[in-house]
């Protein structure tokens, strides 16, 4: 398939290159995990295989062999070939054919999955791209005009899956909106401590706002400085997707799938696992506050989609 | 190393535990942190392993509730106490040809300046000490480097410069090290390498492991 328009940000992803932090690398992979699968359990794929991810719509492309694809995620104007085309299912598409995006409703990501998956090499395991490594999925970075991605050859794995229960419930609670408030879900993270009181309970009770600055890295708040007499620089420990940083200039940086794996700033919380696909599909201009969830986790608190 | 530092540890999300150490010897304590890392890659309830600033993050497979992490941070306290001693364990050595200042070191006049001593004598300090991987992190291979000459320590820029090239050999306050990729930077670039430190077809795909000696050998004499 080609690429005839990358949007504000498409790229190869998958379900991310797992087991080399200790190496400084990032996982990456789709940021709406459930939405990816969902898109390639649509068409009987494996469950990780490549697909497009693209960001606030627009991504155009050509079907260059008779195939099908679906969509997730992140709702907006779809056509094939000017006819307005389906979410949420499988969709023929004949050789020749253009798929165009317009701008998204609700949400921010948009998965695109083609039937056998997107065939670019696999690098260290995982054929997510690691935009600013420069390595993995197409050529190491966003797709853009004129960009040809192989398809896979083999026909489709499995019979039709059960789409993930988060992504169905996602869908039936409807993705967030510029202006409306998304509430996240938090542990408190290993630097809690450090913060003071007054900034603790100041990054709670502020309702903040996700900044134009955000990106498949982290997703910067913006709202009023968080007032900490102490120090703002800790020691340079580990940091996954979901830590929540309480940098120098007091506004809080929630890291996402391409953020880095180690960072000096405190730690201040910890988004739950079951809340990542919502930091996914919370735009630019929607309206952020966090929500303690107990610190002591027993077995039963950790059932998906708890 | 002394009294045997204690370790402390906490949650780190749903999936992981960060284990942490205080003792009078940080250097001695972070290269024992090194091999405790590499013995607990082994597990295969272990997903992944971090190693950072006096610190540990494991990462699980599967989520743990309270009452496993406990348990396996019990674990990492016995495997911490089993270790043998520094004198014991077997050490890797890497050599870094660098050429110093000029293009490759934009930043050498600066750190002498800021350091007060001559560009010479900067080289000379910064090669003559062997330095320890204390960590990785920021990008894919990038290894902060401790044990530096306290002389040539020098602050961050306030704004990292856009364009730092592969192989720059850097100053960040106290640690100094390698940027494996071009790309943005803060710290003071004073020489370049033009070896691979991060290679996607090698495993592991970082050269410098945490626990690694680095040493930098000028490639011209100043």
């Amino acid at each position: 398939m080609t690429v005839l328009r990358g949007g504000p940000l498409a790229s190869v992803q998958d379900l991310g290159r797992h087991g080399y932090r200790s190496q400084a690398v990032a996982v990456c992979g789709a940021l709406d995990i459930p939405a990816a699968v969902a898109a390639n359990r649509i068409l009987g794929n494996d469950d990780g295989a490549a697909l497009i991810e693209a960001t606030y719509g627009g991504l155009a492309v050509r079907f260059d062999v008779a195939t099908a694809f679906a969509l997730t995620g992140a709702p907006c104007e779809a056509h094939l070939d000017g006819e307005r085309t389906a979410w949420d299912m499988r969709v023929t598409a004949p050789a020749g054919s253009r798929l165009e995006l317009g701008t998204v409703t609700a949400g921010a990501r948009t998965m695109l999955a083609v039937e056998c998956g997107i065939a670019v090499p696999i690098v260290l395991d995982s054929r997510s791209t690691d935009i600013a490594a420069g390595f993995g999925g197409f050529e190491g970075r966003a797709l853009r005009a004129g960009d040809v991605l192989p398809l896979g050859e083999q026909g489709p794995a499995h019979d039709a899956h059960p789409l993930p229960d988060a992504y169905l419930a996602a869908r039936r609670r409807g993705l967030p909106r510029v202006g409306t408030t998304v509430f996240v879900r938090v542990l408190p993270g290993p630097d809690a401590e450090r913060c003071s009181e007054t900034a603790r309970s100041q990054f709670f009770s502020t309702e903040w706002v996700v900044g134009p600055r955000s990106t498949r890295a982290a997703l910067r708040l913006e709202g009023p400085a968080i007032v900490e007499e102490r120090a703002r620089e800790v020691p340079s420990r580990a940091v996954l997707p979901g830590t929540v940083q309480l940098p120098i200039g007091g506004r809080p940086i929630v890291l996402l799938a391409d953020g880095p794996t180690t960072g000096g700033y405190p730690r201040v919380a910890t988004v739950i696992h079951a809340d990542l696909p919502l930091l996914a599909q919370t735009p630019i201009g929607a309206h952020m506050r966090f929500v303690r969830v107990a610190g002591a986790l027993r077995a039963s608190a950790l059932t998906p989609g708890g | 190393m002394g009294a045997s530092p204690r370790m402390r540890w906490v949650r780190l999300g749903e999936h992981a535990l960060e284990c942490s150490w205080e003792g009078a010897d940080p250097l001695a304590v972070q290269r024992r942190i090194a091999a405790l890392a590499a013995r607990l890659r082994g597990d295969p309830k272990v997903a992944d392993v971090v190693v950072s600033m006096q610190a540990l993050a494991v990462f699980f497979q599967d989520a743990g509730d309270d009452a496993l992490l406990a348990r396996y941070a019990d674990e990492v306290r016995r495997l911490w106490n089993d270790l043998p001693p520094e004198s014991e364990r077997e050490v890797r050595v890497v050599e870094i040809s660098v050429r110093y200042g000029g293009v490759d070191g934009p930043d050498l006049a600066e750190v002498a300046r800021l350091c007060e001593m001559t560009e010479a004598e900067v080289i000379r300090r910064h090669c003559g000490v062997e330095y320890t991987v204390f960590f990785l992190g920021f990008q894919p291979g990038f290894a902060y480097l401790g044990g530096m000459d306290a002389r040539l320590a020098v602050p961050r820029l306030s704004e990292p410069q856009p364009s730092v090239a592969a192989g720059s050999v850097g100053i960040g306050g106290a640690m100094t090290g390698v940027y494996p990729r071009n790309g943005p930077g803060g710290w003071r670039i004073i020489g370049r390498t033009e070896l691979t430190l991060f290679d996607v077809t090698h495993t592991p795909p970082a050269l410098l492991q945490p626990g690694d000696r680095v040493r930098f050998i000028p490639v011209s004499q100043p």
